[in-house]
């Protein structure tokens, strides 16, 4: 990890191509005013690829899920299964049953739900934009 | 309730003004959502997701402009949108600054549209 470097506002904008450079090759750059530190320039990737906590808890239940052999997943089926701590904790015929279910029971603990044999499902939205 | 379409669109939308809340939490967000009736499920702006700290459930293949689908998270949100609340609605996330009321919502509430007038209008069913 590359230690940060420290300008002020005058640097900033007197080196503004240089240091945006240094920042997109991976630099953390710290932006100070009147000697405190204000802002960060970091590489856009590094944001872009920022997760939660909660975003982080939720791959590894779906990475999880995704891990499960067939056999072990073969009495739920068609059914939608919910997935907290590594293991299937419910499984239920309805989505949103199973859903409120789950956030009851679970009180904002993080957990995936997926419908064992389908891939998840097409939905269709022509005014989007893919975040 | 009516509203008039929202002339920042062209042509003019039906727009609602949402109060969206991380479910069973008091914290909460306000946005413009357009009603879209050609979309499967509500779209929020990402800004929301992370102001909301909003949990992923599920996931789904999306298909939006182009490309092919693309596997993105479902999150639970509940909203007030004239003055009716829905609870534990499913939305994903979007990279505009407005969002998305899709059919998942449009379901629950009677919408009617006059593109005549540009006015929307929102009625309790209950209340005839």
């Amino acid at each position: 990890m590359k230690v940060a470097t420290t300008v002020g506002i005058r640097e900033l904008k007197d080196r503004a191509a240089e240091l945006v450079r240094r920042a997109a090759a991976g630099e953390r750059i710290v932006v100070a005013r009147h000697g405190k530190p204000r802002a960060v320039l970091v590489p856009l990737d590094a944001v872009q690829t920022a997760a939660s906590p909660r975003a982080e808890a939720w791959q590894r239940e779906r990475d999880a899920f995704l891990g499960m052999r067939p056999s072990a997943l073969a009495r739920h089926d068609g059914r939608w299964v919910a997935v907290c701590g590594g293991r299937v904790v419910s499984s239920d015929t309805d989505l949103d049953r199973l859903s409120e279910r789950m956030a009851r029971r679970l009180r904002g603990r993080t957990f995936f739900v997926a419908r064992v044999g389908h891939p998840p499902a097409l939905v269709e939205m022509p005014g989007f934009e893919i975040e | 309730m009516k509203r008039p379409y929202d002339r920042r669109f062209a042509p003019a939308a039906p727009v609602l003004r949402v109060r969206a809340f991380r479910p069973s939490a008091l914290a909460s967000v306000d946005f413009d959502a357009k009603v879209d009736t050609g979309a499967d499920l509500c779209a929020i702006p990402a800004q929301v997701v992370e102001a909301l700290d909003l949990s992923a459930e599920r996931s789904v293949r999306a298909t939006g402009f182009g490309g092919p689908p693309q596997e993105v998270p479902v999150y639970r949100i509940d909203v007030e949108l004239a003055g009716f609340r829905l609870s534990r609605l499913e939305a994903v996330a979007t990279a505009r600054s407005w969002a998305l009321l899709g059919r998942n919502a449009l379901r629950h509430i009677d919408v009617r549209l006059d593109g005549p007038r540009e006015q929307l209008t929102v009625r309790n069913r209950s209340r005839g």
